[in-house]
């Protein structure tokens, strides 16, 4: 594995079961070593931000069509597609800008790969394991010079009890910086 | 004015389905074919009726044995309940998908597995038939009744998967380990499930629920 070009765009899959063993260990492993349950999340949130920190520089690498994106609204479609087709083979399932303000975006992820063996029980229903993919989306906009306070909600709907969205608040100087830059074109 | 229609309606079709060789033989088999589509349902609807009541179809189960069809007919669904058993005889999941069968009570559902446990190690004990690999007996795999039939299926770790099945039901083993599989998945993959304790996992009760519906 270590041997094999990193640049060379792959299509072989890692086992999903094996990935959801793994990160259910991830989870009773950090569930040992909290208080709460913001604490896990936060917990969870580290461990995706590592991952999405090499998930960028990664597609940076293999992507000859993208380049580092600087506007939110270029990174926000970036994540939609490039990452999220890079680590769950699908595109996200919808990208919003939320109607109450207009720094607030949402990724909704219908059926998130994996979380499927997941479920939540009912003493701890206001957890939402997505914290490891919102912290993924965090280290991206990072990343992408668009700092933003990325949480994670589970939000079922019919025949969908994992629909997770992911909603991004960015911070201020960068909305500013929008601004700067579309009244400067 | 209708004469002047009717003369213009005819040479229409003259021009449109008789004129040419091609577009006449066309029309001629389509009409036949339409002709005997509609003669057919006709007179089969019409053969249905006349017959009602004396075909094969409304009185086979007159003369096929359905004993058990008969006798369990207002019985919904065949699985009367489900027990999982972890490899120590302790009951980790049990529920019940048919509504008139008796209610076992927690305490009455944790000695029925503590038993089945001790009769299943039994009876891979008293095996008489030596294996040639040395390997123990399978244990129970079924138990009849007259009015039930239990189903035993035991994984290479030694949980057994128990299902209360209707005694029309011969083989289940398929159910079973698709059981398995499911338990595998939306138990063992949950991170809020421990090893040995009972199951507690909504998506792991529909996915069974789906199961049994379907079998």
């Amino acid at each position: 594995m270590l041997e094999q070009n990193v640049v060379k765009q792959r299509r072989d899959k890692v086992s999903l079961n094996a990935f959801a063993l793994l990160f259910s260990e991830i989870i009773q492993y950090s569930q040992n070593r909290v208080l709460g349950i913001q604490d896990l999340e936060s917990k969870l949130g580290e461990v995706g931000y590592r991952v999405g920190m090499r998930v960028f520089e990664l597609a940076m690498w293999r992507e000859k069509t993208v380049h580092r994106e600087t506007r939110v609204l270029n990174t926000l479609v970036f994540i939609n597609t490039v990452v999220w087709r890079m680590l769950f083979d699908k595109q996200a399932d919808s990208l919003e800008r939320s109607t109450e303000s207009d720094d607030e975006y949402m990724i909704t992820d219908n059926e998130p790969s994996i979380l499927k063996f997941i479920s939540v029980p009912k003493e701890m229903s206001s957890f939402s394991p997505g914290a490891f993919i919102s912290g993924v989306v965090e280290a991206i906009v990072e990343c992408c010079q668009c700092p933003a306070r990325v949480t994670s909600h589970v939000v079922p709907a019919d025949g969908m009890p994992l629909r997770t969205v992911i909603l991004l608040k960015f911070n201020k100087d960068v909305m500013e910086r929008e601004q700067r830059l579309e009244a400067g074109r | 004015m209708v004469s002047g229609f009717t003369k213009s309606l005819s040479s229409v079709v003259y021009r449109n389905f008789f004129k040419k060789e091609s577009t006449y033989f066309a029309t001629i088999v389509g009409s036949g074919v339409l002709f005997s589509i509609g003669f057919n349902t006709y007179f089969d609807s019409y053969w249905n009726k006349k017959t009602a009541g004396t075909k094969w179809e409304d009185i086979k189960d007159k003369y096929q044995p359905s004993v058990h069809r008969h006798f369990f007919a207002h019985i919904s669904m065949p699985i009367h309940s489900v027990f999982i058993i972890n490899k120590a005889g302790g009951l980790i999941y049990n529920r019940d998908y048919s509504t008139n069968t008796v209610k076992l009570s927690s305490n009455e559902a944790l000695i029925l597995a503590g038993t089945f446990h001790g009769i299943h190690a039994l009876a891979s004990r008293i095996s008489p038939a030596s294996r040639s690999d040395g390997s123990k007996d399978t244990g129970i795999q079924t138990i009849d009744t007259s009015s039930f039939r239990i189903h035993c299926y035991q994984t290479a770790t030694g949980i057994k998967f128990i299902a209360v099945t209707d005694p029309s039901y011969l083989q289940l083993n398929d159910v079973l380990s698709k059981m398995y599989g499911l338990y595998s998945d939306y138990a063992l993959k949950n991170p809020f499930h421990s090893l040995e304790m009972p199951v507690r996992s909504e998506l792991f009760d529909t996915k069974l629920q789906q199961l049994i519906q379907s079998s």
